[in-house]
């Protein structure tokens, strides 16, 4: 039986995981200082110049999907729920693969365009972009809040930093990088994050199969937790497909996906979001990998949400565990960063700029995304400093809301006959089905029931209100809307 | 029934080279885009 390293509690010492965090800040910080020197548009603030190519838009679509969840929940993931657990988890690939195709229709469609809730206003009017903007917001801030909130944890699990001054960190480095540096920053460090997890995930995975091999792993599985390698899981089978759900309406509705399709040169975001999926595919299968070894190398879990960073500590040593903690915090930076800037992009196009009477300069949207980013990195941390634990799993009600938004997504996307009634309908009661099959039932039906019930208002209300929209007025100026509607 | 042996080994082994090659592929797209100076 392996012993795992541990500092106490931990697996790193205070002083090094203060180290560690010192220096990653100083590294983003810097990164975004010297990328903003691009960033004085608003187009470059909010889209990068949309000129993104193909390496940074994969390397984007990668880290950005990669949160905390990823490398921590997947082994607990496959600790819980076996194999099924794993391929569970990598079924959200599927999300990426599904937004390729779409990404090139919506740079097509919307040249200039700068966010999804955008798009819902142009193509059903305040009808579909309402209930869009709402589920939008709540998503983004529980997603947010969330990570702000696993961030301090997971410092304080990893290295004994107290929670309130890691979740600050990470929360205040992420805050200024994206200030200075807006989507050219994000873009850049989610280049080096996604080359940090990967190669962190195969060393961690290589140093395991060196320790011990799968037809042990395999073997003590059998004998001792079989279930974990039964084809027949119900519970897994089920969230396989609600997290494969749950990923569609992710991506699908979410301005972090679409500020980077505008983001990306034309062409290439379809070919970014099929390699990105491709090469996320198997991150969750690897970290799932640490959870299913546990058992073979003998390593007792307490607490199944670390068994990741246990296994890796316990084979690689110090190496391992700051290994670990590096890959952690570039998978918290990597999501907390894409959810500041294209969250603030909403509060600038759908909230602010609707709301002025008068179109407003690019100074003063720039300055207005400014403000919006520490507005919005104020209020996750508000929220998340009482350290709630229930404040966590709120974000698992954002489900069958994302679910609810699939269709009136794609239908708005393709279909010229798709109606504001029909969008409206779908998103709402598709929403309020999934959330009571999410209390009646449980968390593994929510998307799967929000999903489907908006899926069928959205067919069936649209055989009564059809729409006949003219996708050419989707790339108009909002020069040329204004002289279209005046004539 | 459980997942057979030869499943946990393609699942691992391809996953761990999957990761591999994705790593290497960013590098490789990054080199060609500073090729063609088409990063940003």
């Amino acid at each position: 039986m392996l012993t795992p390293l541990m500092f106490g509690q931990t697996i790193l010492s205070a002083p090094m995981g203060y180290t560690l965090l010192a220096l990653f800040s100083v590294l983003w910080i810097s990164l975004g200082v010297w990328w903003g020197r691009k960033a004085k548009s608003y187009d470059g603030f909010a889209v990068a110049g949309r000129n993104v190519g193909l390496a940074l838009g994969t390397a984007t679509a990668v880290a950005t999907w990669i949160t905390s969840n990823t490398t921590m929940l997947a082994p607990q993931f496959a600790l819980q729920l076996g194999i099924w657990g794993a391929l569970a988890y990598s079924t959200a690939s599927f999300g990426l693969f599904a937004f390729a195709p779409m990404s090139g229709r919506i740079r097509k469609l919307m040249p200039q365009g700068y966010t999804a809730v955008e798009f819902m206003r142009r193509r059903y009017g305040q009808l579909g972009s309402i209930p869009f903007l709402v589920i939008s917001l709540f998503y983004s801030l529980t997603w947010l809040v969330s990570m702000s909130m696993a961030g301090g944890k997971l410092l304080n699990v990893l290295s004994g930093i107290p929670y309130e001054i890691g979740m600050s960190v990470v929360v205040g480095v992420c805050v200024l990088y994206t200030l200075f540096g807006g989507m050219y920053a994000v873009i850049g460090t989610d280049f080096i994050q996604s080359l940090i997890i990967l190669i962190g995930l195969v060393v961690v995975a290589v140093a395991v199969m060196l320790q011990v091999d799968l037809a042990t792993v395999h073997a003590s599985l059998e004998a001792e937790r079989p279930m974990l390698l039964s084809i027949m899981f119900p519970a897994a089978l089920m969230a396989l497909f609600n997290n494969m759900l749950f990923g569609f309406g992710e991506i699908f509705h979410s301005n972090v996906w679409w500020s980077r399709a505008f983001a990306m040169r034309e062409g290439v975001g379809p070919k970014a979001y099929a390699l990105g999926g491709l090469i996320w595919l198997p991150v969750p299968l690897v970290a799932g990998f640490l959870g299913l070894a546990a058992p073979a190398l003998g390593i007792g879990i307490s607490q199944p949400d670390t068994v990741g960073p246990l296994v890796a500590a316990t084979l690689l040593g110090t190496g391992g565990a700051i290994l670990v903690f590096v890959v952690v915090f570039c998978s918290l930076a990597s999501s907390i960063d894409s959810l500041l800037a294209a969250t603030s992009d909403l509060i600038v196009n759908d909230i602010a700029e609707p709301l002025l009477t008068m179109q407003s300069s690019d100074a003063e949207r720039r300055r207005m995304s400014s403000v919006a980013i520490i507005g919005i990195g104020g209020l996750a941390w508000c929220f998340a400093i009482p350290n709630y634990g229930t404040l966590a799993t709120v974000l698992f009600f954002a489900g069958p809301m994302v679910g609810s938004c699939i269709w009136p997504i794609l239908g708005g996307l393709y279909f010229r006959s798709a109606s504001p009634v029909s969008a409206c309908l779908s998103m709402v009661l598709g929403s309020v089905a999934g959330l009571v099959a999410y209390f009646q039932i449980g968390w593994f039906t929510a998307s799967l029931v929000g999903a489907a019930v908006s899926g069928i208002v959205f067919l069936v209300t649209n055989i009564f209100a059809k729409d006949a929209f003219e996708f050419a007025t989707l790339s108009q100026t909002l020069d040329e809307q204004q002289e279209a509607t005046a004539t | 029934m459980n997942f057979p042996l030869w499943f946990l080994q393609l699942m691992v082994i391809g996953g761990t080279a999957l990761c591999a090659i994705g790593s290497l592929a960013l590098i490789a797209f990054l080199i060609l885009d500073k090729k063609d100076n088409q990063i940003w």
